[in-house]
Order: structure tokens, then C-alpha cells, then sequence
């Protein structure tokens, strides 16, 4: 039996997205294998969600797990973004970490976090880094420079230092944080991203360091066998995940407004508080489009079930997308922006259609060609990988815990 | 002779009504008729001035008759006879034939009637025949023919002035050159009015004259009339001399045939006619339409206007509904002033609250460390009492007292002898007992049971005795590695197995003794100094993705063997993914179904798996994976079963690779997955399953098993196979098979191991499996583990149980005296199971059999119906015995609690809603647990002979109850 502690920038019971989810997943797993579990993470939303605070972080308990969080107050956006340290943030960890002993610590995210894992680090816990987006790379997480072009790498800083460079991040700074987390990556017992196509970004940066792939799981029992669509029905487009700009919702209701084709497009989740833009989503739909609130992660395959197929029209790079594996447990093929893993994944397996990132006329005439050719549907199902499980992924992280914990090498 | 004119003017008597321009014409037009016997008729009589005029101007007429409609003209009197007076409307017959009987034909017929165009065409048709040759027939007062009222028009097609216009073309009819007839111009005439024209009197027509708003049509033989020859006289032709030759001639009309303004069939003024006649159609059904409309218009209009009416009575309420509403935000506003002023309020207490809560807190803390040294308290005393009723304790006891007495501890004499004396029915029992040993030290010597001598190893390495759980299929310890080495030092300084122990020793066991040993002190360590588990590399192998190393093609086939029955939405996945393996020459999969009535065959079948169907009747966990292997065509097995999950794409590779090349010495037979929980499993399985692989020695690393001994925790340790996921030699399995209805995967590894074979439980490659079962699962599962372990190993030891109805009446009371754990932020998980246990510790059972009636069924109603009968035997029940039995109970139940409290309190920190749920409801399948472990105890002693009682019968009713379906 192990003790471990799983940090990540923010959890539940405040956010429940895909980085949040796994982590859940992952966690739960290996507490129903005899394992104890935490999870540090950083409280965004004030204490009302939480059940109480000690010792200056704030407590939960979601599904047996025990939540410890910081509070968000306690430090600035220097901070947030791993340029800068918060001595008070700092201290409250500290004396965290004298209270409670792990054998290995799981890092699911570092923003915000960096603090936590600077004193892991000084403790000599082991720990395992997993880079679901890349943020250890660039302030900005996305790659998406601050002209909105996108960038191929820091280069060892030097992009950063010449086209990304604001009030916030300044030279000084990227320096600070570049140092930082090339520490944290090399200091890290195993590094695992969720994708090849974050892997090959890292690698890039980081010649020297391993790393491992492994894609996220998903709770495959849920989904029953996809069954062929009945050709009579209208088709129905879906969407499930954060309703955000990043994630290009607005280019997709508005690609099947001016589509205009006898179809459904339904969108399903959480704004997370962004009204304006929410609003924004309401007014640009039009006939046809059904815009829901978000809705329990048990609910998402009879959700998906009434989709015929999935749309992900995201402006940055996607790194894997667990909606959209959702998806592909469900018997979904995929229309997605041409850009990132899902990209690639969705060409590689010929499984959907890629289209133009925020390109309005093209997801149009996408959207037109699929409901003018319903067969092609059919088609890309055939072609949908096999989905890992929640637990293939998780026993593949028992395994590095175990051989982190241990001096022997378990392989 | 006068005149006309002066006639006109000297006229005194009856009122004649005529215009000047008539006079002066018919002066000229009638002076040839004036001297003759002439016959004239007026139409139109009026007052009959006009007759007498006729009547002096032709004083030699023979008769004048008068015609009219007014029947006032029959009293006319005139002063002579010729003048005659008919009334009635002249176009009808009567009339015409009076008129006839009085004069057959006229010189002179006047029109002077109603002047409207439809009479004056009439009479023509009807009076024109009767005018002689030569004779004049007139028409006045034409003027009419331009007046509506008359019937009339400029171009009205119909009047009479039109009409008398036509008569001019009757006149040249000679010269239209086409054969067609003068009536036929008339045509249109005829078809208004209603009248017919005679073609022979038509041909008379010989002139018409047109004065002012008069006509004068003269009638003349048409033998004499026309055009006649032509006369050319004169001799001097100089210009145009051609003309002489015409002389005499008569004149000759070209063809018109094909002229189209002579061959239509109508006039173009009656074509004219005819569109407008049409465009009048439709002027008036437009007419009709607009009509329609404006009605319908009107409707509309009517209806907006009740829409409109609506409107403003809505706009009204609208306004009312503004105002009240208002109204009401007033009333909010009021309501939020009062709820700030309650926030305010309630702060303050919060505030208090906040102070009161913290100091609540630290009493709390305080009461559960208090809480806590009492459980303390109570496990120490729960174990003194088990120590003191151990079966060590009572046969040293002898010792004891002999000690005691040789150092003259009297009053601890005194007790021991009272209490001996409670015990025992008689001193002659304890005489007697001690007598035997002291006859047979060696037997008392072997009576030490193993867990005193666990317990003296682990005193004398100075480490605290390793916490046994008491379970009714004998000791079993958790560290399972500790366990196995005491085991051997046991075996070593056991004297009955001490011949045993040297050939342990001379066959190289040696060293895995020492090992062992090695394991169990470096594992103390471990415990002692960190939470980490065991350091050593324990494993046989590692999963193939987890490794970098190449994954050569394995050239080999596997077939992998599935019993189904509905196997759902997992079975499709398991095959999907068994599809996926890689790193195989080959693999096939052999379905065997026991009649699914779900899609389970289909799924197979679609997926390409050879399915074999075999009745439900005839499934066995043997045969059925026995039919499956005589169709198997790879070179190794794989059993597992329809909702196990494999890990990566290479496992199967995984497990050929450690059967084919193992690392380390010696070929391995067969291997077996451990397996790994599932997202959504239970924390009662997952208790159970970690017990069981510390049993195994296989939690934390792979276990090779051989064969080092008999008993059955030897056997089963070294021997367990699973067949969740076992692979194996083909050619092995077909000499061995499975075996017996259930456990045949630990049956066939002891056979194996027997015959000196290697098999492995390897957790390094786990399979996805695990469960979420109902209560009465766990109930009937463990009576048929116990039924089992005694079927198969001759050592398994039971204890002796004295009444069903204890057992029973201990599991409903006990049932129904459950405390529910609740969720708390302030208790840990096993700090709120252990007050459930502490809660139990206190629980004494009602000495009343009512509770029986009300026995618990845990979910499956045949049982209830069995307990049911069970309580009417109630008559039966030996009050020491039931006393008995629900003592053993409840240390039994209590005993699976603590250990369920041991696993929880090493993995949960914190007791949220849904863990809540899951330890109450995994209490009360431990409390099933425990009932299907007391009745196969006692099933066991009935079979053996051991309990012979009036619930004999029942007792083995129940095992056909409990073992089916499991």
C-alpha cells in the first residue's frame, strides 16, 4: 500500500473538466486498489464550496477522496503562471507537508502548484510529472503567442523572450520560470505526456529527459456498442466540454447556423462563470441549436448516445481531449479542428474530418457535406480505435509509483 | 281639300299627339294613298286623336283600326264606323288575329306603340307580311332608340334604329355575294327578342327611308324590284368605250366567299357583342367576387376590430399587472432592507457560532481520543478474553495451577480452582484430563496450536504478535510472508513433522526458508520504519509496455476459452480488446454460452469467436471451460471470464512471454493475473480480494507456487490458480482438465503442484476485474467456500457449532441492531467503523426466539423461506446451545469487521457521502459473510455426524438453497 498525493491547479468540487477528471479517475483507481490517496490543488472559487479550512488550506471530501486546497487569494499572477514564488503559499505547504508523509507524489498540473512541488522536491519525495497541456513549456499553456499566431517551441526561452514578452512576463521573469521547470522536469522521476503530439513538443525542449506516452482512459463499461445510425433521422452534431473561446463553440454554432441544413447541433456544458460569453453563445444560435447546462460525468454516454457525431472546434491545440475519446468509446466519429492530437488522431485512424481551425465557412460547408453524405458517417465509425480504461492508464501509473517509492527498479 | 297640316290644326276632337316634322313628311309620303280605298293600321291609339286624323285625310280609307294595350281605348267612340279600335298588346297572336279578322292586309301601318326597340322589331316581324305592295309601313318616335329605357343606345346592337339600319343591307341583299339568306343578318335579332323573320317578306323590302325620329320602309313586289338591267344609252363613248357591250346587262356580285369581313358568320359588331356579352360575364362575377370580398373585408374588419377590442382589455390588465407588480417591489425592497438587517443579525451569530463551534471542537478531539483509549481498552480485553478461553490456556492451565501451587500463590489457587471448578462438571473431569496428559506429553505437546507458536517467534524477535484473525476456516494471518516462513520454523520445531522438516532441509528448501525469513525481517522493517510497502523485487516479470525492450513475435497461438451467460456490454469490450492483443502468431476464441438471452452470441459470433452453446442445465465452471479447451486449436490455453478487461495491448503477450521464458529458473506451467479493481468496484471486494492476496503472497509481487506440503494452507497458498485470467499449456491442460462444480482453478494448480509443476500468480500483469454484489452473493459465497475447503483438504478444521437457531437469531438481531455510520469532516472512516464494532462489543442478544420470525433474508427470498421453517422449530431450541452459538456469532462477525476496519483505516482519510454509503452497506455483507460461514459450519458437522439433532433435517435442506447459481 502506498500513500499519494495527486497535485493539480484546480479540482473538484470547484471544476470538474478534463484535466480534473482524470485526475479523479486515476485517483479513485488507486484507492479501490489499497492505495491512500490526496489530492493538493488550488481553490479559485472561495470557500463556499468547500466544507471547511485548516491551517490555512481548504478541505473537501469528493468520492473518499480528500481534498487539500489553497487558496488562490494567498498569491498573484506572477505566481499562477510560475514566475514567482508566494512565500505565504509557501510556508502553509510547508508545514502540509510536515503533517502528512507520502511515498510518491503525482503532478497532474503545476500551475499554480509550483510552490508544492519546489518543496517536494527539497523533501526528496519522488514524484511523476504528467503534461497534459504545456504549460511547463509556456506561460501562455496554449503555444498561441500573444499576436494569436501559434508557436512551435520556446526554443530555450528565446521565442518567449522576443514575441511574448508583456507587463506580466517580463525578461526577468520567463528567465526565472524557464530555470524553474526545467528543474521540476528534471528532477521528476518519470515524465509522461498525454499525447505523442505533446511528447514531440517536449522532446524538443528537452532532448536529454524521457518521456513516456500514455493517453487518458475512459470508463469504457458505460458505453454500450455503437450501433449504426438510423439514415431516416436528421443528424445530430454534438459537443461536450468547457464552453469557452479557447474551445471555438461560437465558430461551430455559427458554422451550422450559416450551414443551413435540416439538422440538430447540440452543445452541452459549463461556462464556468462566463456569462458575457455564454450570452453570446445564445444569441448567435439559431434553429436547430440546443445549448445545456453541463451535466454529471455518469450522464455523458446517454448524452452522447443521441449524438451521430462530435464536434471539437478548438482555436489552440488540443493535447488529447477526453470528451472527445468519450466520444470514440461511444461510436462517434469526430469533426475537429485541424489542429493539435485530436487532428491527428481523428486523419491517422480515418475516423471523422478534420477542418480549418476557426475557419466559419469551412465547418459550414463540413457540416453540409456530412449531412449531404450521411454514409460517410458509417464509414469513419468502422474506422474508431478501441478506447484504454480509466484502469489501463491508472495501473500504468501503479507501476512508475511503485518503481518511484522503491530503490530496487520494478523494470 | 285640307291638308294634312290643316287638318292637324283645325282638329277639335279627340287629342291626337303627333311632331310637326311627322306631318309635313306624311303630307308628301301619304298623298298618293289619299284618294284611295286604303286600309290603314295605327298601333298605338292613346286617345284616339290621331285615328280621326287618319280618318278625314283618307276619306275614301275602308277602315282605320287602332290598336292598344290600354283597355281604356275600348270605350273610344268615333263618329264613323270606318275606324276601328282593338285593345290588347299588339305582338301577340289574339291580338294580331282581331286585328286580322278586321282588315286581312293594310296600305299604311303606323308604329306608334311603346317605342321600346324589342316592339318596334317585333311588330315589324309580326305586322310587316300584312302591308300590301307598294304599301308604307312607318315608324315613329325613333328618338327612343337612343334611350336606355327603351331599350336603346347609340351603339346598342339591339336597338331599334339598329335594327331598321340592318334592313338596309336585307335591301342590297343581291350584291353580298355569298349564298347566304337575309334572315340570317337578322339573326341576332331574332335571338334577342325572341322573333323570326320571314325570308320571302324580307324580300320585299323595297326602300327605307330615314327622317328625324322617323323610318318609312316601302314594300314592293320583289319581282319588280332589285336592281334590273342595265341601261346604257347614248352613242359617244370616247373615254370609256367598253361600256357600250353592258347595255341590258344585270349586275353580278363577284365571290365574296373567302372575304373574311363576308364569310364570318357574324358581324364584327356581333362578334363585338359576343366579348362584351363575355367580358360582361366576368365584369360581373368580378362584381360578384369584389363583392364576396368586401363582405369578407367587412368580416376582417369586424374581427380586427374585436382583436382590437382584446387588445386594449389586455393592455389594461397589463397595466393592472405593472401596477401590482410594482406594488410588489416595493414589498422587496422592504423585504430585502428587513433580510439585510437578518444578515446582519445572523453574522453576529455566526460570529458566536464560530467562537462556540471551536470550543465544541476541542471537546470533541477530546472525546474521541477518550473514545479511542477506550476501544483501546476494549480490543485489550476482548483479547485477554480470547487468550484466556484459548484452547492453550485451558490446557496449561493444569501447569499453571501446579506453578502457582509450588509457589504457594494461594488466592490465585483459589480462583483457578473455582473457575475450574465452573468449567468442568466434576473434579473427577479435570483429574481425568490432566491424568491423559500427563499418560501422553507428546500429544499435549502437538495440541500447541500454530498461532502459539507464531506467537512465540515473533515475542522473541522482539516484534508485537502479528494481528490473526479469527476466521472459522482456521488462522490466517495478513502478513501472508511472515506467515509462511513461522509455517516452516513451526514445521522445524513441530515434532510430528520433524522427519518432514529434514527433508526439507536435504531437498534445498533451505534456502527458500531462509529467504523467506530474509522477506519477513527486512518486511518488519520496512512496516516499522515507513508506510511504504515490501522494497524487493518480487516480480517474474513486468508489463510489456512498460518496458522499452523490443517485443519479438511470440511464435505461438493462444486460445482463449470464455463461459457466458448475458454477458452485457463488457463481454464486447473484452473481445474487442482480446482482438487487439499483440505479439502473437495468433490468437482464437472460444465462446462457450450457456444459453444468454441477451445479444452475448451475436456479439461473439460477430466478432468472429467460435461459439459453442451449451444448455443452462449442463453449465459447470468446469465443463463449460472444458468444452471450450476440446475445441481449442493454439498451443496455450487462456481461461478468463466475460467482464474481465485486459490491461495494454500486450498483456496476453505479457503472460505467454512469462510462460514461455520465464525469468529465473524452472518452467512455469501455468500463470494466473491478480486482480486489479475496477473504477467503480466495492470496498468490501476490495478488502476481501487484499486479504486474499496476502493470503497469497501476490499483493505487491508475483508468487511462484510449488508444491511444499499437504496441508491445506500450504496447498492453497502455493496451489491457487485463478481463472479470471489463467493461462496454460494446452498440452498440460488436456491431461488435466478442471475438475469439481467450483474452485476448479485451485483444484487443478494443487494437482499441478503435486505433480511438481510451476504455476504463478502474477500481479506484475493484472487483469481488469472486480465486483459490486448483493448481499445474499456474499451470504451463499462463503457457505460454498467452506464447503468447499472442507471437501477438499482433510485438515480443514471448523469449529463445532451447537444450533442453527443461535446463528440465526444472532444475524437477525444483530441485523437489526446495525449502528449506520453517518458521514463527519471530524471522524476518519475506520475511527467511525471501529465505534460501529465498539457499539457491537456491547450488544447482547434478547433471550427471546420472537426475532427469528423476523429473520433477515439479505436480499434472496428462498432463504427467507427456509429461516421461516428454521423458526418453527423454535420448540426445540436448548437455551445454552443458542447461547453459545450467538457468542460465537458475534466474535465472528466482529472478528471480519475489525479486519474490514484494518483495510479501511489504511486507504480512506476521509468520510464523504458516498464511502458512507459503501461501509454500511459492506457491514451488512460481512454480517451476511459470517451467517453463510456459521451455517456451512454446522452444515459440515451434521455431514460428518459430529450434530445430530431435530434440525438435522433442515440443516442439509439448505445446501442446495445456497450453492445454486454460485
Amino acid at each position: 500500500m502506498m500513500r499519494i498525493l495527486y497535485i493539480v491547479h484546480q479540482f473538484l468540487p470547484e471544476f470538474a473538466t478534463g484535466t480534473e477528471r482524470v485526475t479523479m479517475n486515476i485517483a479513485r483507481t488507486q484507492q479501490r486498489n489499497g492505495h491512500s490517496v490526496d489530492v493538493l490543488t488550488c481553490s479559485m472559487r472561495g470557500p463556499s464550496y468547500w466544507h471547511g479550512e485548516e491551517r490555512g488550506l481548504r478541505l473537501a471530501a469528493v468520492e473518499g477522496l480528500r481534498i487539500f486546497a489553497l487558496p488562490r487569494e494567498l498569491f498573484g499572477n506572477a505566481t499562477e503562471f510560475g514566475m514567482d514564488s508566494s512565500a505565504k503559499a509557501a510556508s502553509i505547504i510547508s508545514k502540509f507537508f510536515n503533517r502528512n508523509t507520502y511515498d510518491v507524489v503525482h503532478v497532474m498540473h503545476p500551475m499554480r502548484m509550483l510552490d508544492a512541488i519546489d518543496i517536494i522536491a527539497s523533501r526528496a519525495i519522488p514524484y511523476i510529472i504528467t503534461l497534459t497541456d504545456f504549460f511547463a513549456l509556456c506561460w501562455r499553456i496554449n503555444l498561441k503567442r500573444l499576436d494569436a499566431s501559434f508557436c512551435d517551441g520556446p526554443k530555450g526561452g528565446r521565442a518567449c523572450n522576443s514575441l511574448c514578452v508583456d507587463h506580466l512576463a517580463t525578461h526577468d521573469r520567463l528567465a526565472s520560470r524557464l530555470h524553474r521547470l526545467t528543474a521540476v522536469m528534471s528532477n521528476a522521476t518519470d515524465i509522461v505526456a498525454c499525447s505523442d503530439f505533446v511528447a514531440e513538443v517536449f522532446r524538443r525542449e528537452y532532448p536529454d529527459l524521457t518521456i513516456r506516452v500514455r493517453g487518458h482512459g475512459v470508463e469504457l463499461p458505460l458505453y454500450e456498442p455503437a450501433m449504426r445510425r438510423n439514415n431516416q433521422n436528421s443528424i445530430v452534431f454534438g459537443y461536450i466540454g468547457t464552453l469557452s473561446e479557447a474551445k471555438g463553440i461560437h465558430v461551430l454554432i455559427e458554422a451550422f447556423k450559416y450551414a443551413e441544413v435540416e439538422a440538430r447541433l447540440e452543445i452541452v456544458g459549463s461556462s464556468y462563470g462566463n456569462d458575457e460569453f455564454l450570452a453570446r453563445l445564445h444569441a448567435l444560435s439559431g434553429p436547430g441549436v440546443r445549448i445545456h447546462d453541463a451535466i454529471e460525468h455518469r450522464d455523458i454516454p446517454r448524452a452522447l448516445k443521441s449524438y451521430d457525431i462530435f464536434c471539437l472546434p478548438s482555436l489552440v491545440p488540443e493535447t488529447f481531449s477526453l470528451a472527445l475519446h468519450e466520444g470514440f468509446a461511444a461510436g462517434l466519429p469526430a469533426l475537429v479542428s485541424d489542429t493539435g492530437w485530436p487532428a491527428r488522431e481523428v486523419e491517422t485512424a480515418a475516423c471523422g474530418k478534420t477542418v480549418p481551425v476557426g475557419d466559419v465557412k469551412a465547418w459550414s460547408e463540413a457540416i453540409r457535406d456530412i449531412v449531404r453524405h450521411p454514409d460517410m458517417l458509417g464509414q469513419w465509425q468502422n474506422n474508431i480505435p478501441l478506447q484504454a480504461r480509466i484502469e489501463e492508464e491508472s495501473f500504468f501509473y501503479d507501476q512508475l509509483y511503485r518503481r518511484a517509492s522503491s530503490n530496487a527498479a520494478v523494470f | 281639300m285640307k291638308t294634312l297640316d290643316q287638318i292637324t290644326s283645325d282638329h277639335r276632337e279627340k287629342v291626337a299627339d303627333k311632331w310637326a316634322s311627322y306631318i309635313r313628311e306624311y303630307e308628301h309620303l301619304f298623298a298618293p294613298f289619299r284618294d284611295e280605298p286604303v286600309a290603314i293600321l295605327e298601333v298605338g291609339v292613346q286617345n284616339g286623336g290621331s285615328l280621326e286624323l287618319w280618318g278625314e285625310y283618307f276619306a275614301r280609307a275602308t277602315v282605320v283600326v287602332g290598336c292598344d294595350i290600354d283597355p281604356a281605348c275600348e270605350s273610344l267612340q268615333f263618329k264613323t264606323d270606318r275606324i276601328h279600335v282593338v285593345t290588347g298588346d299588339a305582338n301577340t297572336a289574339q291580338c294580331a288575329r282581331r286585328i286580322a279578322a278586321i282588315s286581312q292586309s293594310f296600305d299604311i301601318i303606323i308604329d306608334d306603340g311603346s317605342h321600346t326597340s324589342r316592339d318596334i322589331i317585333a311588330l315589324f316581324s309580326r305586322y310587316f307580311g300584312l302591308l300590301k305592295d307598294d304599301g308604307l309601313y312607318v315608324v315613329e318616335d325613333l328618338h327612343c332608340s337612343y334611350w336606355k329605357d327603351y331599350e336603346g343606345g347609340l351603339f346598342y346592337p339591339y336597338s331599334s334604329t339598329s335594327f331598321l339600319k340592318a334592313l338596309t343591307d336585307i335591301l342590297n341583299h343581291e350584291h353580298w355575294g355569298i349564298p347566304r339568306q337575309r334572315r340570317e343578318l337578322l339573326i341576332k335579332y331574332s335571338d334577342h327578342y325572341g322573333v323570326d323573320f320571314d325570308e320571302d317578306v324580307l324580300a320585299h323590302i323595297h326602300s327605307i327611308t330615314f327622317f328625324n325620329s322617323l323610318c318609312v320602309i316601302q314594300k314592293a313586289n320583289h319581282r319588280s324590284g332589285g336592281l334590273g338591267r342595265r341601261r346604257v344609252t347614248g352613242n359617244e363613248a370616247n373615254v370609256y368605250g367598253e361600256i357600250l357591250p353592258l347595255m341590258g346587262s344585270k349586275s353580278v356580285s363577284p365571290d365574296q366567299e373567302m372575304e373574311p369581313w363576308t364569310r364570318y358568320a357574324f358581324s364584327s359588331e356581333e362578334q363585338l357583342i359576343s366579348r362584351i356579352n363575355e367580358l360582361d360575364m366576368s365584369r360581373h362575377e368580378l362584381e360578384r367576387r369584389i363583392e364576396e370580398l368586401s363582405q369578407s373585408l367587412l368580416g376582417g374588419a369586424g374581427q380586427l376590430d374585436a382583436l382590437r377590442t382584446t387588445l386594449a382589455a389586455r393592455d389594461d390588465e397589463l397595466d393592472k399587472l405593472r401596477n401590482a407588480l410594482s406594488a410588489r417591489d416595493g414589498e422587496l425592497d422592504e423585504l430585502r432592507t428587513a433580510l439585510r438587517a437578518r444578515d446582519g443579525a445572523l453574522e453576529s451569530f455566526g460570529q458566536r457560532l464560530a467562537a462556540t463551534t471551536g470550543e465544541v471542537l476541542t471537546l470533541r478531539r477530546a472525546l474521541t481520543m477518550r473514545e479511542g483509549q477506550m476501544a483501546e481498552y476494549a480490543n485489550r480485553s476482548a483479547l485477554l478474553d480470547r487468550l484466556l478461553a484459548s484452547r492453550s490456556m485451558r490446557m496449561t492451565r493444569p501447569f499453571r495451577f501446579v506453578g502457582r501451587l509450588l509457589r504457594g500463590e494461594w488466592s490465585l489457587v483459589l480462583a483457578g480452582l473455582r473457575s475450574t471448578l465452573g468449567r468442568y462438571p466434576s473434579i473427577a473431569g479435570v483429574i481425568a484430563r490432566a491424568a491423559a496428559m500427563i499418560r501422553n506429553p507428546k500429544a499435549a505437546l502437538r495440541s500447541l496450536t500454530m498461532r502459539h507458536i507464531v506467537r512465540a517467534a515473533n515475542m522473541m524477535r522482539g516484534r508485537p504478535p502479528p494481528q490473526f484473525i479469527s476466521l472459522e476456516s482456521g488462522s490466517r494471518l495478513r502478513h501472508n510472508s511472515s506467515f509462511m516462513t513461522i509455517v516452516h520454523l513451526a514445521k522445524l520445531f513441530n515434532a510430528r513433522n520433524a522427519r518432514k522438516a529434514i527433508t526439507y532441509l536435504r531437498s534445498g528448501q533451505l534456502r527458500l526458508l531462509l529467504a523467506r525469513a530474509r522477506d519477513l525481517f527486512i518486511q518488519t522493517k520496512s512496516t516499522h520504519s515507513s508506510c511504504s510497502p515490501s522494497r524487493d523485487d518480487g516480480y517474474l516479470t513486468s508489463h510489456p509496455e512498460l518496458t522499452s525492450a523490443p517485443k519479438p513475435l511470440l511464435d505461438t497461438v493462444v486460445s482463449v476459452v470464455i463461459p457466458t451467460y448475458n454477458g452485457g456490454p463488457e463481454f464486447y469490450w473484452l473481445i474487442r480488446k482480446l482482438r487487439q492483443q499483440k505479439g502473437l502468431r495468433g490468437i482464437e476464441i472460444i465462446v462457450v454460452d450457456s444459453g444468454s438471452t441477451d445479444d452475448t452470441t451475436i456479439v461473439a459470433g460477430t466478432l468472429g469467436c467460435k461459439v459453442i452453446c451449451i444448455p443452462k442445465a449442463q453449465f459447470s465452471h468446469s465443463f463449460s471451460r472444458n468444452r471450450g479447451a476440446e475445441e481449442a486449436r493454439g498451443d496455450l490455453l487462456l481461461f478468463t471470464v466475460q467482464d474481465a478487461h485486459p490491461i495494454g495491448d500486450y498483456w496476453l503477450y505479457g503472460l505467454a512471454l512469462c510462460l514461455l521464458q520465464p525469468r529465473g529458473e524452472g518452467r512455469l506451467t501455468a500463470v494466473s493475473c491478480t486482480e486489479y479493481s475496477r473504477y467503480d468496484s466495492e470496498v468490501l471486494y476490495d478488502a476481501l480480494i487484499n486479504t486474499h492476496y496476502n493470503f497469497l503472497a501476490c499483493r505487491d509481487r508475483d508468487r511462484v507456487g510449488v508444491f511444499i506440503g499437504g496441508t491445506q494452507i500450504e496447498l492453497r497458498t502455493q496451489g491457487q490458480l485463478s481463472d479470471v485470467a489463467c493461462l496454460i499449456h494446452r498440452d498440460v491442460f488436456d491431461k488435466y482438465k478442471f475438475e469439481g462444480r467450483y474452485a476448479e482453478d485451485l483444484t487443478l494448480g494443487i494437482r499441478l503442484i503435486r505433480d511438481g509443476h510451476r504455476i504463478a500468480m502474477l500481479s506484475s500483469i493484472p487483469v481488469i476485474h472486480s465486483h459490486r454484489r448483493p448481499a445474499d452473493y456474499y451470504l451463499r459465497r462463503v457457505f460454498v467456500d467452506v464447503l468447499f475447503l472442507a471437501d477438499i483438504f482433510p485438515d480443514f478444521v471448523f469449529p463445532q457449532l451447537d444450533s442453527i437457531q443461535g446463528a440465526l437469531i444472532a444475524a437477525s438481531t444483530l441485523y437489526k441492531a446495525l449502528p449506520k455510520v453517518m458521514p463527519s469532516v471530524d471522524v476518519s472512516p475506520d475511527q467511525a467503523l471501529r465505534l460501529v464494532i465498539k457499539k457491537l462489543q456491547r450488544w447482547t442478544p434478547p433471550n427471546t426466539n420472537e426475532h427469528l420470525r423476523e429473520q433477515e433474508d439479505f436480499g434472496f427470498p428462498p432463504f427467507g423461506s427456509w429461516v421461516a421453517r428454521v423458526a418453527g422449530t423454535t420448540r426445540n431450541m436448548n437455551p445454552a446451545s443458542v447461547e453459545q452459538s450467538v457468542s460465537r456469532f458475534k466474535a465472528a462477525f466482529l472478528g471480519r469487521l475489525s479486519e474490514l476496519e484494518s483495510y479501511i483505516g489504511g486507504v480512506y482519510s476521509t468520510l464523504d457521502g458516498s464511502l458512507t454509503s459503501e461501509i454500511n452497506d459492506a457491514v451488512e455483507k460481512t454480517l451476511a459473510m459470517t451467517l453463510g460461514a456459521q451455517i456451512a459450519f454446522l452444515y459440515l458437522a451434521v455431514k460428518s455426524g459430529t450434530h445430530i439433532d431435530a434440525d438435522s433435517g433442515l440443516v442439509m435442506e439448505v445446501r442446495d438453497l445456497l450453492v445454486e447459481g454460485v
